[in-house]
């Protein structure tokens, strides 16, 4: 199991490397001159003198191959500076990255009780209404943009729940990351709650479509194994067989798949945040990118692949964990 | 012969598929006693693990259709309450399945096994739960018990496995063990083996056992008595003694015929029987096995009719009872 | 069993015969058809598709030019005149959706075609060589696959500006990772096959065994993967457009009308309903559609 551990970390360091490098080379690549960017801004024409110094202070005249150890070096110890705030980049992932690990959290939350339940029922009620709304649910959901299901939801709970006097927990605000009160890092206050759910809703959507049609699958397939007709015939009660000897064995790819999603939301979740205002990763990438604010780019999607990474990682080691018959094996799949 | 513990009256089952009803037993009639070895012997498809299944009340409950009575003791199971089919269930009649590998959940290990269904039956504490699983993975000969109880099933030998499903039947000594098939699974090398396992240690407990088997040549020296099913239909039942000296039903002399005999000269080759079985979505009329049947006879109603077992102890269910005996008689076994 | 029952007597089939029954014949492209009609939500799929291409090859002729604007209502609900409403431009909300679904599946067919072209080439190159060929393509896939989509969307977007041609490069040269590998593992999968093994064995070129067994064992998949390609490329598009860096004002791209009613969105909420539901439609059509191929030519793991 360790060797396994530590070929798996090597092996993502060696795609974090190669991430870099791809990232760095397009980058470096594009039209833009950083240095120009610094001194105003796209719209402004800078004097040639300021410039001249700004390329000579962040060593933008050096030769490529310089110029890609000291930016690697830089961003490994998230020691850079943004082109355009000025922000040291290790403040901004110290402010952004809490935001999209809460946002994450809580959205799988939603997914595992929301997916998992509607898949239990589905399948245990096969063929009810329950089963054929989740399932058209799941269908139309994977074909929605996330950012037009945000519209509609902020027209119900921003002007709809306001125009007919709603209920105070229905009128949302509409925008924001609200007042920043979290209990133990992860835990809002009520009022942080209003601001927190509708983003979350909205980002888990269209994986608990998903997840609700993997564990409907899987328990179906579960429970017709011989085991489970084993499992009746000792006399255990349903509750006990559904969830020892059906649950049990049909979460287990479902499990896989929440783990590997919450590496995905952590660090793309861009239209959501977008729509929402939520100041997370992705969204601070993706204008990183398009204003090729480089130390900015490289710094955070260095962290992001490296949650994703490390959430694939846990994901096959707890993937072991849960399926004994692959752990001696030093989990190899 | 002691107590009767089961008697199985006109059983038929039947199930709703796409295509029509397909009825699987029509009118089974079986008769276990306290501490008996009765074997249901049948091609798949005959209708004996579907019998086996129904007296657990094990198959799905939609799309199954029961007629017929199954009295366990003095009570029909077939009306009795889902509460007290689970206290029957592995408390008083105990499975043991065909292939050990799926019949065993792969994410517990066996020793877990044991216990939840100790524990289901008579309560108590984990550890006279494990103390119990470990005594009896001791009893059906499995080394270092204390060892292997906290191993999974896919660590077992496939010998060992069928062991401990054994010895997960007996657990709570039920006063009869079904087995399906139970070395059908199983290497060659060790089915013998496990056979006399499972018929030593019922012994040993005093439990009946209703054997289930397609191999007419096990059942020979451990059975007392045995039923020779086709098509859903006992077509002969007797004593070992009566229905191997003297099989009277085509289709058991058929079966006896495929044998190979320790004791034949080698002049007799093995003679397969001819045709396919039947279809249960639309048996043949008449007797099912006339398609088949080297003495059917238009004149004697082969085709027609449908024969019942004629008698008690040596019954047979065929109109050429008499030519078929005669065939006996001039062979000479 | 008696000797014989099996056919002894009879001469090996030539090689020729066998490796047509192997491949893809006409039957197996009918057996296909029959199964993907049966199959209630898959011919919704294709029906929505069918009415989609109808609409970007006839509809433009029906509706007024998408760039002419009223002069005077401007953010009108739904009227007789104006089926779908007006924008704040006073331009005709109909006239831009039916634009807008041209263009969403000229990009996403486009996009498509380029991305299979290039997902097969460089699949169909690790596959056959296989050793260190296919070490070097599939660990570059690998990394490029552990980037982040969207930087990676955005890299080539700044790269390549932005608008039309630029959407369409960047969706290929995004997708492509997926079809290489599923070419690949074709690849890897046909060659275990025992009908290439007994190819091999009776002799026949492997240059033909190329040809008649991998590429059809690959072919499946691919087709797939072109139907689910076309619809996630539409709503990738919108994506882009909808965060201001793909389709540029005035051409009609649907994900960009979304980001500019979303302006004007509390006021009128139903602007923003035609081109959502023409997205949704679009992508659920190739998702369905996708779903039933997958299904009708029993692919999985796609």
């Amino acid at each position: 199991m360790t060797t396994f551990i530590v070929r798996r970390l090597v092996s993502l360091l060696l795609t974090l490397l190669g991430g870099f490098t791809v990232l760095f080379i397009l980058f470096f690549a594009l039209p833009g001159d950083p240095a120009e960017l610094m001194a105003g801004g796209g719209n402004k024409n800078p004097s040639p003198a300021v410039v001249a110094a700004i390329r000579e202070k962040f060593h933008l005249n050096d030769s490529v191959a310089e110029q890609y150890v000291r930016r690697l070096g830089e961003t490994v110890t998230l020691s850079g500076t943004s082109y355009q705030t000025k922000e040291p980049v290790r403040d901004v992932v110290a402010e952004r990255l809490p935001n999209s690990l809460r946002l994450a959290v809580w959205a799988i939350a939603i997914e595992i009780t929301v997916g998992v339940g509607f898949g239990v029922l589905s399948a245990r009620r096969r063929n009810s209404f329950a089963d054929y709304a989740s399932t058209l649910s799941a269908v139309v959901m994977s074909a929605i943009p996330v950012f037009v299901l945000a519209y509609l939801l902020k027209q119900v709970t921003g002007v709809y729940a306001f125009q007919h006097n709603w209920p105070d927990a229905l009128r949302l605000p509409p925008i924001g990351i609200g007042p920043k009160e979290w209990y133990l890092g992860f835990i809002p206050s009520l009022e942080q709650l209003k601001y927190l759910i509708q983003p979350a809703i909205i980002l888990a959507s269209v994986s608990t479509a998903i997840v609700a049609r993997l564990t409907r699958t899987t328990v179906l397939e579960a429970s017709t194994m011989d085991h489970v007709r084993t499992a009746r015939s000792k006399g255990l009660r349903d509750g006990e067989v559904t969830r020892r000897h059906i649950l049990r064995n049909a979460l287990i790819p479902v499990v896989t798949f929440l783990g590997i999603d919450f590496g995905t939301l952590v660090g793309f979740a861009v239209l959501t945040e977008t729509v929402f205002d939520w100041p997370g990763l992705g969204s601070k990438v993706a204008r990183a990118a398009s204003t090729g604010d480089l130390p900015v780019v490289l710094a955070l999607s260095m962290v992001v692949m490296l949650v994703y990474g490390l959430a694939n990682l846990i994901v096959d080691v707890s993937y072991a964990w849960l399926d004994p018959r692959i752990r001696r094996n030093g989990g190899a799949r | 012969m002691g107590e009767r513990l089961l008697s199985i009256e006109g059983l038929r089952v039947g199930f709703d598929t796409d295509d029509g009803r397909v009825q699987s037993v029509r009118g089974v009639d079986l008769t276990i006693d306290r501490g008996e070895v009765v074997a249901v012997v049948g091609e798949s498809g005959s209708g004996k693990s579907v019998t086996a299944l129904a007296v657990l009340g094990l198959h799905p409950k939609q799309r199954t259709v029961i007629e017929g009575c199954i009295r366990w003791h003095d009570e029909d199971l077939l009306a009795a309450s889902e509460d007290r089919l689970r206290e029957v269930r592995g408390g008083e009649i105990a499975m043991v399945f065909q292939d050990p590998l799926t019949a065993l959940n792969p994410v517990h290990t066996v020793g877990r096994q044991i216990i939840e269904m100790v524990r289901s039956h008579r309560g108590g504490s984990k550890q006279a739960a494990r103390d119990r699983a470990i005594e009896m993975l001791g009893l059906v000969g499995i080394p270092q018990p204390t060892r292997r109880v906290d191993m999974y099933p896919h660590e077992f030998s496939g010998g060992m496995r069928q062991r401990a499903m054994i010895a997960m039947a007996l657990s709570c000594e039920p006063q009869l063990v079904i087995a399906d098939e139970p070395t059908t699974a199983l290497d060659v090398t060790v089915q013998a083996q496990v056979l006399e396992l499972l018929v030593s240690s019922t012994e040993q407990l005093g439990s009946a056992v209703l054997l289930i088997t397609h191999d007419l040549g096990v059942v020979a020296g451990l059975a007392d008595r045995v039923s020779v099913m086709y098509a859903g239909r006992v077509v002969e039942r007797g004593t070992i003694d009566e229905v191997f000296a003297a099989p009277s039903h085509p289709y058991t002399q058929g079966l006896l015929r495929s044998l190979p005999r320790v004791d034949a000269d080698g002049s007799d080759e093995l003679i397969p029987i001819g045709g396919q079985p039947p279809s249960m979505l639309a048996p043949p009329s008449g007797c099912a096995f006339h398609p088949r049947c080297g003495f059917a006879a238009a004149e004697s109603g082969c085709a027609d009719r449908l024969p019942e077992l004629d008698a008690d102890t040596h019954g047979v269910a065929c109109w050429r009872r008499a030519e078929v005996a005669a065939r006996n008689a001039e062979v000479g076994t | 069993m008696t000797i014989d029952s099996m056919s002894l007597g009879t001469d090996l089939p030539d090689a020729d015969a066998t490796l047509a029954q192997a491949g893809v014949g006409r039957s197996l492209a009918q057996d296909a058809w029959r199964r993907f009609r049966r199959n209630r939500l898959a011919m919704v799929g294709l029906g929505i598709v069918v009415f989609l291409i109808l609409v970007a090859v006839i509809g433009p002729f029906l509706v007024q030019d998408p760039t002419s604007y009223s002069k005077r209502v401007f953010l009108e609900p739904p009227t007789n005149q104006h089926p779908f409403g007006v924008d704040r431009r006073g331009g005709d909300v109909l006239a831009n959706v039916v634009h807008g679904i041209r263009l969403s599946l000229f990009i996403g067919l486009l996009a498509t075609i380029l991305e299979t072209v290039i997902g097969v080439v460089v699949g169909a190159v690790a596959g056959w060589f296989g050793r260190w060929t296919d070490a070097f393509i599939m660990r570059f896939v690998d990394i490029m696959l552990g980037i982040p989509y969207i930087l990676l969307a955005y890299a080539f977007i700044t790269v390549l500006g932005k608008g039309v041609a630029a959407v369409v490069l960047t969706l290929a040269l995004t997708a492509w990772l997926q079809t290489a590998r599923t070419v690949r593992a074709g690849f890897l999968q046909a060659r275990e096959l025992e009908y290439v093994e007994a190819a091999r064995a009776l002799g026949v070129p492997s240059r033909r065994i190329m040809w008649r067994h991998i590429l059809p064992n690959v072919f499946q998949p691919v087709v797939v993967l072109i139907a689910v390609g076309v619809g996630s490329a539409i709503l990738a598009e919108a994506a882009l457009s909808f965060l201001g860096v793909g389709v540029q004002f005035p051409d009609p791209s649907l994900g960009r009308m979304i980001a500019e009613f979303s302006s004007d969105f509390p006021r009128a909420p139903y602007l923003l309903v035609f081109p959502g539901a023409a997205i949704m439609l679009s992508v659920l059509g190739f998702l369905l559609v996708g779903d039933g191929l997958r299904d009708a030519l029993d692919v999985k793991d796609v």
